[in-house]
Order: C-alpha cells, then structure tokens, then sequence
C-alpha cells in the first residue's frame, strides 16, 4: 500500500508541477519592467521619439567582463551630462556563467548587455534587436567610425543584421608583441648580444648560460620553464607551438588566409616538430621538470626568484614577477620577447593586424523600454567628444591644451602608471572597452592620437636593463626584431578563436574532445621518451581521427569562409 | 575477534560472557527505536491511529508543502532531459528526443572513464574518511585533559573552512620534487632521489583521498562527538566498578552507542558516493593524470552545462539521481533487514 | 571524576591530539602569514607560518575598497541568526515525527524526505520558482529555499532513535500530547545533536554568496559578507593586468590577487569559527540526559 502510495503521490506531485511550470512560463514577459528602478516609467514609451536628452534616465546593463562600479565617478558625470544617461552597471560575480542563460528563461534583460561570446544565444532568444535601421538613421558617430568596418559586425550569412557594436578598437597600431618567447636580459647580455632567430639559436643560447651559471643566487638554474598544469596550457604550450611554426593567432585552428581553409593544428607536421623539439629539451634537462604539475603561484615565485632564463608566455600572465623582479632591483632578470621560430623559413606572426574583428559587443534589449536612447547613448560613446572624454578625461582637470595639443597632466600620468585604481576612481581610461572606441592608432580631426598611450609612453616605460639591451641591439623598440605588421598584411578572417559557435554543435563537442585529448597526449609525450616520441604522436593522430576530427575541419572551413564573405574580404 | 564482534552487537543487549560490563543495570530503559507500529492495521485502525496523531500531522504538514514546492516542483525540469532544451523557448514548446541525450552518454567512453574514477575517489574517501573521523572522535573523547581536547577539537576542523583552492596550492607545494615530503624522504633514506608525485598517475586517487581526509577529518568527527555525548554516563560507572579498562569501555560502550549514527550516516554516503563534486579533482589534477581525475561532475560540467547542452546536463543529472537511489535503496533494505537503524 | 594517573594511553593520546594540532593548523596559519606579509615578497614563494615582509596592506585594500562591508557583515549575521534558529526547528520538528514510528505517514514522508537528498531541477527551474513565489530581492530568499536539508533532519532522527522511551512513555501516562512530548522531554535530550546541527546551518548560512547575487543584488540592505568579498576578489582579479615594468617599484607596496585572496579567507572565517566555543559546552559526556533525570 505504501508503494502504491507514493507513485500516486508523485505522479500528483509531477502534474502539479507541469501546472506550476506553465503558469511561469505564461507570464514571464509581463512583468520585465519590475526592477528597472522606476524612475522613468511614466509613459517614457511614448515619448521616445524627440530627442529627450534633458530628462535624465537609468539604463542597466551587463557588462560580462565588468567589477564591481558605480557610475558616479568624474568622467561618468560628465557622460551623465551630455547624454542624460545614467548607467547602473552588472557583471557576472565570481565568474558565473550561468548569467545570460538565466536572463533568457527568465525574461529579464537589463537594457544594454555586453555578453561576449553568448551573443548567438540571445539573437536565437530573441533577447536583443537588430540595430541596422538605427545605425541608419541616427548612427552618425557609428558609421563615421567603422566605416567599411561595418561589415565584419554583421551576424551571420543568413541573418546579415548588426546585433551589437564595440568591444575593440579601430585602427589599432602595434606596439607591443604577445605570447611570444622571452628570454632573460641577462642571457642576453652575458652571451655577447647574439641574434637568436631559430629554436636552436633559442636552445643554444640557454644551454650556453646555464653552462656557464648552474646556479642563481644559490639556486639551480631552470633553463624553460612553463605552465601546463590549468587551463594557462594553452597559453604557455599550446600557443607558443603555433607561433613557432609562424601561425596567426587563431586559437586552435591553422587558417590559410587566402582560402579559409581550417584545420586543427596539432594535425599539422609543423606542431609536431615543436614538440619533438620540446621532448629533446626536457630530455637534455633544459625543461622544468615541474612544468606540467606546479601551480601557477609557484611559477611565478620561481620566475620572481630570477633563475628562469626562458619562458613562453603572455605580458598579462607574468606580470606579477616582472613587477617582483623590478621591485628586487633584478631589471637583467626581466625578458625580452624574442621572434623565435622554427627555422628561418617561418615567419614570426606576433604583430600582425588582424583588422577589426566584430565578433563580441554590446547590444539593446528587446524588452528595454529606451531602445532609442540607448542607441543614442552608444552612437554618442562613438563620437570624436566622446572618445576624448573616455580617453583622456576632463579638460583643465585632467590635461591641459598646450600650444593646441593634449598634453595629460603630471599628477594624472604620475596616478596612471603608479596607482591601480586611478582608472577606477577618475574614470579617465575606465570607458573605453567594451564600448565603441577608436584604436591606438587612430588620430582625431585634429591629427592628434585619440588615446593617450602612445608608443613613446611604451618605449619610456621600459626598465633600465631593458633600454640598455634595446640600445645594443640598436632597437627602439622590441617590435623591431618582429617582422612587420605592414609586411604580415591585414587579416581576411579576423581571429577564428572569436567566431560564434552554436552552443551543443559537432563543432563545438569535437574541438573541446580534442583540446582535452591533444592537452593529455601531448604533455605525455613531450614527457616521455624521445624514441617513443613518434609512436606517441602517431596514436594520438589516430585517436583525433577516431573522434572524426575531420568533420570540425570542414565546419570550421565553413565557416571561415561564410565569415570571409560576409565581410566582403573574400 | 570476540571483540570486533562485540563491538557489531547492538548496546542494551551485549552478551554477558564476554564483557564485564553490566549493561543490564538498566532493564527498564529500551531505546525508542525498538518501538514499531503494530503490524498489518487495517483500516479502521489507520483513519483510528491518524485521528490520535493530529499534533503529529500538523507537525510534519507543513513542511511536506514546504518539500513539495521547493524540491520537487524543479524536478519538473527533468523534462529538459528527454528534449532538445533551447532557453529561448518554453519548456512546452521544445522538441521532443526521447532518449536521445542517455544514448549519446551511454555511448561515450569518456563517462564510463569518468564513472570509474568517481566511484574509485568515492569509495576510497567514504571509507577512510569514515574511520579517520570515527577513530579520531573515539580517541579525542579519551582525551582526559581537558583544555587540550577543547583546543584540539577546535583547531581540527580548521581546515575544512580553507577552500580546495588553497588547500591544492598546499598539497602541490608539499608533495612537489623541491617539497617538504620529498626533503623529508630523501635525508631519511626512503627514497635515492625526489619523486614528482603530482606526476604520478597511479597516486592521484590516494592523493585526493589523503587531502580529503586531512581536510575534513575534525569537521565530520563533530557528529560522531555529539552523538557521544549522549551516551549515559551510568554504562561507563558500572563499566568502571567492573574495572574495565579504557580500550574496552570505549569497544563496548562508546563505539555500539554511536553505531545507528555511524550506519544512518554510512547509508546517507553511500547514497551520495557518485555525488563527490568536481573541485578537489579538478584543482589537483594536470594533463598528466587527467585520465585518472576525469570525474563525472566535471564531465557534466565541461561537455554539458558548460556547452549549454542543459538536456545533456539534466540527463547526466537524472542518471545520477537514479544511481543514488538505487544505492540508498539497497543499503536502506540491508540495514533494515539486519536489524541496524534505517534512513526511512 | 576522580583524578588518576596518567598512563602511556594518555601520553599517546596527548602527542597525538598535539600532532593532530600541528597539521592541521598549518593551513590557516599559512593562510595568515601570507595575508599579512608584502605580496610582491609574497610571489616568491617561501612563507610559512610567519610574515617575512609585514604590512596591513592586504586589509586596508579590502577594508578600503568597500564601503558596505558593515553592513553586509550585519547581514550575514541577521541571515545566520535567523536562517539557523528557522532551520533547527523545522528540522527537529520534522526529525521527531519522523522517529516516531507509530507515525502513520511515517514511511511517506521519510520516503520524501530522503529523495532531496539526491534529486534537483536545476540552476534554471529553481530560479523560476524563486521567481514565481515573489522571494527575488527579499529577505525571505535566504531563508526559505534552505529551510530544511534532509540530511540534518535524519542525523537528528537517528539521535532520537537511540535516546531512552521510559521518559516519553511516563508521560503520555500523564496525558501529555505529542507536541508536549517534543518540547518538554525530546527537544532537552538533544541539545547535543542541535547544537551539531546548528553549527552546520549557520556555517552553510555563513558561508553562501551565490544565493545573494543570484536573487537579491539588486536590492543593496540584502548584500552579504561573503557576496561583497567575492566581489572584492573579482576586482583584484581585474586590476593585477594593470602592472608594466615602470610601476613595479610602487605597486610592490601594493596587493596581488593572491594575497587578497588569503587576507579575504580569514576575514570570512574568522567570525564563524567565534561561535563554536558556544557549542562546544553541548558536546560534553552525558550532561544532557542527568540533566533531565533529575
């Protein structure tokens, strides 16, 4: 009887809770208005129409990258004043992912949403409107600033709409290099200022210092040292293999730029020499043993204590020791990038321009009640006052105007490159990203930089030992040693690492199978020993094609190429 | 032996021959547990009983409401399970699969990998984080002086407030090859040269388990602690009058008064064995021993939730939910039927 | 409690329960020394149990950063109180029926009562719901979807189970209803195990922050400690991107996420572990049942 019981009682239960489901799904679009803080309510609809800059409203919006802000600051009153806007900022606490999916069953959107890759989703939710007819009719400052850009924030090749606008800047110089080889100043300068252009110069050179220095300050020398323990695998080995082998940064794919052709590039023979290479290191004793098992603070306490010579990493991910090393007073242990690749015949990518790549901005809700003003606000944030404000602040506060030039004031340069909240608290610097901005390289009506951080800033803010060895080698700038963004040309494809994927597609459950996959067997054989090496690397090429890794190449090539022809680049 | 088996008998009733303890000194104290209802009532006696059991119906009332709607009214979402979940739409308007998402996961041979070393940490840390805490319990209850047992038990469950991430960063830094276990193994002569354990595919699980222990060991012996407290104080005078000594008061009267919570909360754990989460495994794995930390909560998470595959997710979730019934079911039936507590 | 001699079974136990101390003090001392040691010297590596390069840094970013931290620490504390006090007495009451095995729906409800532990809807069916019942931005919220855990409730059970019947069978002799029964004789018999349970509500109420940004951040009176920490770290997280070569030297004085990271454990952690003293008197041999003997 009890069995008989309890089925009946949850066979009620379950019907009752189908009851409750519809119930909430039936009304979840009625009552979207509840937290928009009321302030505006009255008819606000209506009225939209002319041009309503005097009355001041609030929008809300998610900012997936944001922190915790209010919008209250200098720069952030005067946005306030010219435009009529309020912004109450939202982001995604403790790094949730679960932000944009819960907005889209619950039906409440803030008014403005930076959502970063999960964009698509809220396009197929209906989430977000197409602001094509708007971009027409008031986008002036847009169009003025994308200009044939435009294109590349298209959606898709079936839905060619415009959903956001922003995210990076236009027209973007390079200066500074990323995710390459760096090797010790010291290195550098106790082997005579040699030119190291090949992975075996590279390999050379460390084994030739570490000969010569065992130890370091009392410890033993680590002659390369990465990170594969976390997710940073991609970014210290996975990475640097591709660059070595003188592909663009397009994640995990090799892209041919002519003909979209996409493959996933541990396929490729190039990466298998890298490793091979690797494998040499780490049996020679060159590489960190602990590098595919020690934490991320512990590679950085080994890199603080200056007897890494080399390593293959980000600026961003080792910022932490270059600033011990300096604050140590061990400017010669701080590195140099190096345009490393396999041999002379590749061709180092680091400072190619991939052009503007759409991919991720904001967007207007479809359920925001001030579709128009938002879309004001963002085409103001576009214009050339705008950008200046965001950039360089407020006039006779910030900076001055010197015989007509912008020139920053002393106090506000001093606060910027010593105080981490300066941004933060001023505002000045703190606008730009996510929204539209102009890139580094662009100029104003005037002829003069937009932003402030120009490359004399970059080449001032070199330490000592870094200047000395720039000077050695007759350099003004690291930069110098890359081959050059002219010469590499402009991107057709963008960056591929930046194309929506459906979410549950093959695409996308293949190419995470084989990350994981490619991230175990790879660190194995890069482990292992060299004359197992090809027998390692031949299983796991069988395995990649067991999980049809084929069918990811023809997706991706797809979409490369739909990606091409919507830009209009193909 | 006798004394292992001593220790398995239930309390009021141990046998006379082995122990001295004489605890019949209280015939008139049956244990409320001994009570059950009187067999096969019918229904008269039913609508009889539940007309007498009115404050007990209005104690339990509400809070089955309470289940009802904050437990199993989301169980509606299971439905998401046997569809092809799209946020955008309501949860009427989604394609049907059936059970498309269960065959796509019974065919994978990452889950049954995945499944594996679930149930192998599962196991491991279930038994030795159950004895670690039981024995610690027993023993810091021995502890005679007593500001160091309030210290000690103080200090014990610190490090279940230090999240896993903290935790891991110790664990890597201790067992590293330039780390305090190998130093520690090198000069004493048990090892020639340092081994890098973290590297070590075949340590993983006794790695978790170690850290795992070390963790919650003070924080789960709390139970046990309180459930010794209750023990009357009268068995261990009549235990000391027989002059048992300690090792036997604690055999025979400490350890079978704390045996029904030991088992409810065996049989809670084993329900849950599949549930171990996903954090220690991830945070102390590395591509090295990534074929031995894949557990099911990460693969849920990488290949479902994260994709936004919710169908996926929700089926993942419905197999385990199912696997943990089962399990309880069955530990539930064995205690039941061996006379030894239940869970319901 | 006569005094006797202390055997080698003591002195066992004493260095024991010294090396139980030992390492599982390490942690938080670790912990401590790094949150209050330079995080620059910190990255390193090499602090142990005591700060190498001592400074407040770590805490004066944290407590400067924030201006609500008050208030959400009164918040915590109002949740926990209030979450803890509702929690113990719908878990003893429910526990008590549900020892009583007379109890007609017994099997029922421990049937019910069980299943949560191992079935759930879902991230996004439980917002709905949250949602539907009007608990978004409400205080409420931090109360109700907690109410009860099932595993609480049977832990309490089985402590009633093996408490003695003579006391509750005298006085249904005198004519005491159920309700009475709980209140006068169960509920004294188990301070020990509420005293438990309680330290385990108010550590899960202490500890949730995920439930405050997910249903009441927009509503500023409701935000929480561990919410606000989090949102702390967050900002550390972003702001470490910021160091170039050039404001190394100053940002040396400054914090690291790590470092905040540690400063921000404790200061969590601290407060809750206050309470335990208070419980702890509950866990003493046999205090409870000669207290109501008598």
């Amino acid at each position: 009887m009890k069995k008989k019981l309890s089925i009946l009682s949850l066979s009620l239960l379950f019907i009752f809770a189908l009851l409750f489901l519809a119930a909430c799904s039936d009304d979840s679009d009625t009552d979207t208005s509840s937290d928009d803080n009321g302030e505006t309510e009255d008819g606000g609809a209506e009225k939209e129409g002319d041009t309503a800059n005097e009355e001041p409203i609030t929008l809300t919006m998610f900012n997936a990258d944001g922190e915790e802000k209010s919008f209250d600051d200098p720069v952030a009153q005067k946005i306030t004043e010219k435009t009529g806007v309020h912004l109450e900022l939202d982001y995604p606490v403790g790094g949730n992912d679960e932000a944009i999916p819960l907005m889209i069953a619950s039906g409440d959107y803030p008014d403005l949403i930076f959502a970063k890759g999960d964009i698509g989703k809220l396009i197929s939710a209906g989430g977000v409107i197409k602001l094509d007819d708007l971009i027409e009719e008031k986008g002036d400052n847009l169009k003025a600033m994308y200009g044939d850009q435009l294109d590349r924030l298209r959606n898709s090749i079936d839905d060619p709409s415009i959903y956001h606008v922003g995210t990076y800047g236009v027209e973007e110089a390079r200066w500074e290099t990323s995710g390459t080889f760096q090797i010790q100043l010291d290195v550098l300068r106790e082997l005579g200022y040699p030119t190291i252009r090949t992975l075996d110069d590279f390999e050379a050179a460390i084994t030739e210092y570490t000969e010569k220095y065992p130890e370091i300050d009392g410890q033993s020398t680590i002659p390369l040292s990465l990170l594969g323990s976390d997710w940073r695998w991609l970014i210290t080995v996975g990475d640097p293999a591709a660059a070595a082998a003188g592909l663009a940064g397009d994640g995990q794919w090799a892209i041919d730029d002519d003909t979209g052709e996409a493959t996933y590039k541990f396929l490729l023979p190039e990466l298998k020499e890298y490793f091979k290479w690797l494998n040499g290191l780490n049996d020679k004793g060159l590489l960190d043993p602990e590098s595919f098992t020690h934490t991320y603070d512990t590679y950085i306490s080994k890199l603080s204590s200056g007897r890494v010579l080399s390593i293959a990493d980000q600026n961003w991910n080792f910022g932490d020791a270059d600033a011990a090393l300096v604050a140590d007073g061990k400017e010669w242990r701080t590195y140099a990038p190096l345009p490393v690749t396999l041999s002379e015949d590749h061709v180092s990518q680091s400072i190619k321009d991939y052009g503007y790549s759409g991919g991720w901005g904001i967007s207007i809700s479809s359920t925001s009640e001030h579709q128009e003003r938002a879309f004001e606000f963002l085409d103001w944030m576009a214009s050339e006052e705008a950008q200046i404000l965001v950039n360089w602040g407020i006039e006779g506060e910030n900076y001055d105007i010197e015989d007509g030039k912008r020139v920053m004031k002393k106090e506000d340069r001093e606060r910027m490159n010593t105080d981490a909240n300066y941004s933060k608290e001023s505002g000045v610097g703190y606008y730009i990203y996510p929204f539209p901005q102009w890139g580094n390289g662009a100029v104003d009506s005037n002829g003069q930089s937009i932003t402030p951080n120009t490359e004399e800033d970059i080449i001032e803010n070199f330490n000592s030992a870094e200047k000395e060895v720039l000077e050695h080698y007759e350099m003004d700038n690291w930069v110098e040693w890359f081959p050059s963004t002219e010469e590499l040309g402009v991107s057709n494809h963008g960056q591929a690492f930046n194309y929506p994927i459906e979410s549950g597609s093959d695409l996308e459950i293949i190419q995470q199978k084989a990350d994981d996959l490619t991230e175990q067997r790879i660190t194995q054989a890069i482990l292992g020993d060299p004359d197992d090496f090809d027998a390692a690397w031949d299983a796991m090429l069988e395995e990649l094609e067991a999980m049809n890794i084929e069918k990811a190449n023809q997706e991706m090539t797809q979409k490369t190429k739909d990606v091409m022809e919507l830009w209009g680049t193909n | 032996m006798s004394r292992i088996n001593n220790a398995a008998e239930a309390q009021p009733n141990l046998p006379e021959s082995n122990t001295p303890v004489h605890t019949k000194v209280k015939p008139g104290f049956p244990m409320r547990k001994g009570k059950k209802p009187s067999k096969k009532p019918g229904q008269k006696g039913f609508w009889n009983r539940m007309s007498k059991q009115k404050a007990l119906l209005l104690m339990s009332f509400p809070f089955v409401i309470w289940l009802v709607i904050f437990k199993y009214i989301p169980v509606a979402g299971w439905v998401m399970a046997f569809q092809d979940y799209k946020a955008q739409f309501s949860i009427f308007d989604q394609e049907w699969v059936g059970f498309k998402h269960f065959k796509d996961l019974f065919n994978e041979p990452m889950f049954y990998r995945a499944l594996e070393n679930t149930l192998g940490m599962g196991i491991l840390s279930l038994v030795f984080g159950t004895l670690f805490a039981i024995a610690f319990a027993l023993l810091l209850n021995e502890v005679r002086f007593l500001t160091l047992k309030k210290w000690t038990q103080t200090i014990s469950y610190l490090p279940h407030f230090v999240s896993w991430v903290i935790v891991a960063n110790i664990v890597i830094t201790m067992l590293s090859p330039e780390g305090i276990v190998n130093n520690l193994l090198v000069s004493i002569g048990l090892l020639d040269s340092p081994i890098n354990f973290m590297a070590k595919p075949d340590m993983f699980w006794g790695i978790v388990t170690a850290a795992d222990v070390w963790k919650e060991t003070g924080w789960n012996a709390i139970i046990y602690l309180a459930a010794m407290a209750g023990v009357d104080p009268q068995l261990y005078e009549a235990a000391k009058v027989d002059g048992a000594s300690r090792w036997r008061q604690m055999w025979h009267i400490t350890l079978p008064s704390i045996r029904p919570v030991i088992i409810v909360l065996l049989i809670l754990n084993i329900g849950n064995l599949i549930n171990i989460g996903f954090e220690k495994q991830m945070l102390l794995g590395n591509n090295i021993v990534a074929e031995k930390a894949l557990v099911i909560d990460l693969y849920a998470l990488d290949y479902g939730i994260g994709m936004f595959r919710y169908s996926f997710g929700t089926a993942i979730g419905i197999f385990k939910s199912v696997i943990s019934i089962i399990l309880i079911l069955i530990c539930n039936g064995f205690a039941k039927r061996i006379g030894e507590g239940r869970v319901f | 409690m006569k005094k006797r001699k202390w055997t080698t079974f003591d002195i066992f136990l004493t260095l024991f329960m010294l090396f139980v101390v030992v390492i599982t003090l390490y942690p938080f001392l670790n912990i401590l020394a790094i949150s209050l040691n330079n995080a620059v010297d910190t990255a390193k590596g090499g602090i142990h149990i005591w700060p190498r390069d001592f400074t407040y840094a770590n805490y004066q970013e944290i407590f400067g950063s924030n201006d609500r931290l008050l208030q959400a620490f009164f918040m915590s504390i109002l949740r926990t109180i209030v979450g803890t006090i509702a929690g113990i007495i719908a878990s003893t009451m429910l526990a008590y029926v549900l020892s009583r095995r007379d109890f007609v729906f017994n099997g029922l409800v421990g049937f019910l009562l069980v299943l949560t532990m191992f079935i759930s809807g879902g991230l996004i069916p439980e917002y709905m719901l949250i949602r539907q019942l009007g608990l978004i931005n409400d205080f409420g919220v931090y109360i109700w979807p907690m109410l009860i855990s099932a595993f609480n409730v049977i832990i309490i059970r089985s402590f009633m189970d093996n408490l003695p019947s003579a006391l509750e069978e005298s006085a249904k002799m005198d004519g005491a209803n159920d309700f009475t029964i709980f209140t006068r004789i169960i509920v004294p018999l188990c301070l020990p195990v509420i005293a438990t349970i309680a330290l385990f509500l108010a550590v899960m109420q202490w500890n949730s922050w995920f439930d405050t940004y997910l249903y009441a951040r927009s509503n500023e009176t409701l935000t929480t400690l561990q919410f606000e920490l989090m949102k702390i770290l967050d900002n550390a997280n972003i702001s470490s991107g910021d160091i170039t070569s050039q404001n190394a030297e100053i940002v040396a004085g400054q914090t690291n996420p790590q470092s905040i990271k540690m400063a921000i454990t404790i200061i969590a952690t601290v407060p809750i572990l206050m309470i335990y003293p208070f419980l702890q008197k509950y866990f003493v041999t046999g205090l409870t049942l000669g207290a109501v003997k008598s």
